[in-house]
This record gives structure tokens, C-alpha cells and sequence, in this order.
């Protein structure tokens, strides 16, 4: 295999396993986005035991951030959609690309023989085969001028099986690519989520410091919201930085083709 | 991977392809066939995804791929069957053979390309190939190993591919040929005591095959049989007693232990 096929094949393992990530981590959202729901209810009915002033703002508070879960479940399951698409394409492209080896292997392999019976400087490393321009002139090259007529048949044909199925792969590339930028659309309207999650547990834990010594229970469950609450921003963190890392490494796979 | 032409005569030739010295070690050797009659060409057995490039790259030394017409796939294992999809992505006019009770099972195999298969019914069939139509034929061998195999007999070379039957498990460098029957029975036997379910089934094959009378059996691993070994081959396989798995008393006993073990958890 060749160093810019193996490359190749490198980079897609990655953006592969980022797909799994990215998967992975909108299903733990709802868990999260779950948790904290519940955490929001036991906060109403804690403060509602306080029967004080403070209590009714405890309970305000504890009941718009039991809302945010309802609010954002549909954007996590538009966001669980996309990312299952968006595993489903880079697995499709992954199958693509395992195609590809074989028949560029066979190709390069069949390159390198011809190459060694004719009188030419060329190597097969000399051919950039994941560039379908280069592909689609292959037979034509002056390297192959004293062919065979099998072997010429067999180059074109090998030739154009590879070039498709690149084109193939850029297409799949290009498709995970859209369906990366509207995951990220989504998590952005998830993440502003997030920081009113953020604000109102903050909210929440000025208002209980104020409780008498006897009433300081409270203080632990919304210790817990803070905690839940971090590991929302966490996780949506890691999905954007998963996301923004894939969105570079397809990028990255689009152009390396064309070098 | 080498290749080797094995019969040449009236436009019409074998070829076998094998002994891949690239291939790793993991990957079990196993030889391929091409029939080539009248330019047009028939891949036996065209085996699996891992050596799909290096049977690719060596079979242009013979053919233009252009002129595959036909693949036939003597039963389902994955080094016979996991690169059906790349070889009729390559070739999408090819026609592909296999048992009828594997098509569904091989079609698993598409790796994102439609495999559709011919299935072969339980008798065999005959198959054309080449502008003058020299037929080949598909010869029932059920249970040796697979439940749905095939052999195919070429009356034109007087060759029949055997499949699993009379494979062996043999070193990088063996010979292409068998040329000391005794000493290739030591390789033989272990394959087909494990793999072959029926000494039944294997006595009715050798009956079929006695009847064919051919004067080469190339089998998908290990070496090829011509002359008298053929004879030999038949009669070895005749007192085969396979489809056992009797592991002693010493091995009952520990697999004893073992399932006692299991059932506590």
C-alpha cells in the first residue's frame, strides 16, 4: 500500500471512530438531560416543604429548570437523528474505503509489473490514485506506452473501477460533512440550553444559601444539580470538539485526494 | 502469488493461482482456478477479501478482466465467498454460481454492492463457457464439507475441482503437485477427519467422481492429484471414517471440569 494510500486509510479510521463518538455522546444527553429533570423535581418538592418566601422562589426556579429537559428534548432527538445519519454515512464511507484498497492495491500491484518490464524511470509510486483526474488519464500516461493490449484493458478498466469508487467516498465525504455541520447547528441550540441550565442552578444555589441552619438539606440536592449540570456542559463540549475535529479531518480527506 | 498453467490445449486452459508468499500468516493458503476457453474466462472458488487484490493483480498476467464470464463458488466459506462482491462490482456482467442454499447467506457479503447469485440446485447443472460453448458441470458434493457444495468437472481437460475434498494443510513452499502421495496424507488427514461431516456422503462423492474417472483432482488448499495419485486420492478417501469428534477420555474428563465450572457461575 502506498504511504498516501495508508494515509488515507488512517484518516478515515479516525473520522469513523468520531462518528461512534459523536453517537455515543447525544444518547448520553438524554440520560443527562433525564437527570436532571428529576433533580429539578425533588428541588420543587424540597422547597415546597419550606412554606417560606424563599421556598416559592426555590420552587420557580426548581420548575423552570425542570422545563429545560422538556424544552430540549427535541432538539436531542433531532440531534440523536442526525448523528445516527451521520455514523450510518461515515460507516457507508468506511465500507467505501475498504473497497477502494482492494481494487487500488490491485491496480498499484498491476502498475508496478507492467512498469518492470518497461524501460521507464516511472514507479507506481509516481501516481497519485486517489486523484480521479489522474485515474481517468492513467492509460494514456507515456509510462504505459508499450503495453500490452490486456494489460492496457486491464489498467482502464482497473483504473476506472478505483475512480468511481473514490468519487463514491468523496460523495459519502461530502454528505457526513453536511450532516457534521447541521450536528453542530443543533448542539449550539443545545448548548445555549445548557448555560440557562447553568445560570438557573447558580440561581438556585444564591437563593438556598440563604436558608436557616435547619433547612441546609436543600443545599445538597442542589449540589447535585451543579454537578449534573457540569456534566452537560462536559459532554456538550466533547461532542463540539469531537464534531470540530471531524469536520477537519473531512476536510482534510476531501483535499488529500486532489494533492 | 504464483500461477501456473495446469492444462493447455485447443483453446482451452487451467490455470492455478496460489503459495501468496504476501499474504499473512493468519490467512489460511488456498489456490484459485481460472478455466479460459475461447477468451472467456471462469474463476473457481475466486477465495476471500484478504487476498482479493494479489488473485486481481495475478490473473491479469492471463486474462483481460473483461473477459470473466462466470464464477463459481463451491460452497460458502468466507475464503471461497468474501470477495464475490468486489469481483462483480469489477465485472458486473459476471454470472455467479452457488449452491441455492447459500445465496441469502453470501449475499452478506455485498460490502454495499447487490451480490446476486444463481442458485444451483441440489442435482448440479452444466454451465457454458467460451464462443464454442465447452460446458462444464457442477457435480453434487453436499456434506463434503459443506451441506450445499459443489465440484466442477471439465470433460474438455478431464479436470475436476474438488473444493474442501483432498485439500491440505501445507508449508509456503509446497510443490504444486503432489509427488509423494504416503507423505501428503499426513497433511491431508487431520483436514478432512475435522472438516468432513460425512463418510457417507464422502463414499458417495468418491462413487460420483470413480464414475467421472478424471485424470487431475485440484482441490482449494494444498497440492494437485494427476496421474495414479488420482486413483490413490479415491481410494484413500474411500476409508476415511470422518464426522467423528471422539476427544478420549482424558479430554471428556477435563471438558468435565470444565462445563462443572460454567454451571457454578
Amino acid at each position: 500500500m502506498s504511504l498516501i494510500t495508508n494515509n488515507y486509510m488512517n484518516e478515515i479510521s479516525k473520522v469513523f471512530a468520531i462518528g461512534v463518538d459523536v453517537l455515543n455522546g447525544t444518547r448520553s444527553l438524554k440520560n443527562i438531560s433525564l437527570d436532571l429533570k428529576l433533580l429539578a423535581i425533588n428541588g420543587i418538592v424540597q422547597a415546597a416543604k419550606i412554606g417560606t418566601n424563599q421556598g416559592q422562589s426555590l420552587i420557580t426556579l426548581s420548575g423552570f429548570l425542570s422545563d429545560l429537559p422538556v424544552q430540549i428534548a427535541p432538539e436531542l432527538e433531532e440531534l440523536e437523528q442526525v448523528s445516527a445519519q451521520f455514523a450510518r454515512q461515515l460507516t457507508l464511507c468506511s465500507i467505501a474505503v475498504r473497497r477502494y484498497l482492494n481494487y487500488s492495491e490491485a491496480l498499484r500491484n498491476l502498475i508496478a509489473r507492467v512498469l518492470k518490464y518497461s524501460r521507464t524511470a516511472y514507479t507506481a509510486d509516481d501516481f497519485n490514485l486517489l486523484d480521479p483526474k489522474v485515474l481517468a488519464k492513467l492509460a494514456n500516461h507515456p509510462a504505459f506506452k508499450n503495453v500490452t493490449q490486456n494489460d492496457r484493458e486491464n489498467i482502464i478498466r482497473f483504473a476506472s473501477k478505483n475512480q468511481k469508487v473514490i468519487e463514491l467516498i468523496n460523495d459519502l465525504l461530502y454528505d457526513a460533512h453536511t450532516l457534521m455541520n447541521k450536528a453542530s447547528k443543533k448542539l449550539d441550540s443545545i448548548k445555549r440550553n445548557g448555560f440557562i441550565a447553568n445560570y438557573m442552578g447558580s440561581n438556585i444555589l444564591i437563593e438556598s444559601s440563604y436558608l436557616s441552619s435547619d433547612q441546609k438539606s436543600f443545599s445538597g440536592l442542589v449540589e447535585n444539580i451543579k454537578n449534573i449540570v457540569k456534566i452537560l456542559d462536559e459532554q456538550l463540549m466533547k461532542i463540539s470538539e469531537d464534531l470540530s475535529y471531524g469536520d477537519s479531518v473531512i476536510t482534510t480527506l476531501i483535499k488529500l485526494k486532489s494533492k | 502469488m504464483k500461477s501456473e498453467i495446469i492444462f493447455d490445449g485447443d483453446n482451452h486452459k487451467w490455470i492455478v493461482l496460489g503459495r501468496d508468499p504476501e499474504k499473512s500468516e493468519e490467512v489460511i493458503d488456498t489456490n484459485e482456478y481460472i478455466i479460459v476457453s475461447d477468451g472467456q474466462a471462469c474463476l473457481l472458488d475466486p477465495g476471500g477479501i484478504e487476498i482479493f487484490p494479489q488473485v486481481l493483480t495475478e490473473i491479469t498476467r492471463h486474462i483481460s478482466t473483461d473477459n470473466i464470464a462466470c464464477i463459481i463458488s463451491s460452497h460458502q466459506d468466507p475464503d471461497i465467498s468474501s470477495s464475490l462482491a468486489m469481483w462483480t462490482d469489477l465485472c458486473p456482467n459476471v454470472k455467479v454460481y452457488c449452491s441455492w442454499i447459500w445465496t441469502g447467506f453470501i449475499a452478506h457479503f455485498g460490502m454495499g454492492t447487490k451480490l446476486s447469485l444463481i442458485g444451483v440446485p441440489d442435482e448440479g447443472m452444466e454451465i457454458p463457457i467460451g464462443a464454442s460453448r465447452s460446458n462444464i458441470y457442477l457435480v453434487p458434493a453436499h456434506y463434503c464439507h459443506s451441506s450445499g457444495n459443489f465440484s466442477t468437472y471439465d470433460p474438455k481437460s478431464e479436470i475436476l475441482f474438488s473444493g474442501d475434498i483432498g485439500a491440505a494443510l501445507i508449508p509456503p513452499d509446497y510443490p504444486m503437485f503432489v509427488d509423494d502421495f504416503d507423505r501428503h496424507t499426513k497433511l491431508m488427514e487431520k483436514f478432512h477427519l475435522r472438516w468432513m461431516p460425512s463418510t457417507n456422503a464422502l463414499k458417495n462423492w468418491v462413487k460420483r467422481v470413480r464414475m467421472i474417472n478424471p485424470k487431475m483432482i485440484c482441490p482449494q488448499h494444498g497440492a494437485i492429484f494427476r496421474g495414479e495419485n488420482v486413483t490413490k486420492l479415491l481410494d484413500w478417501l474411500d476409508r476415511l471414517d470422518v464426522g467423528k469428534w471422539d476427544m478420549g477420555a482424558e479430554v471428556t474428563d477435563l471438558n468435565k471440569t470444565v462445563w462443572m465450572k460454567w454451571k457454578k457461575r
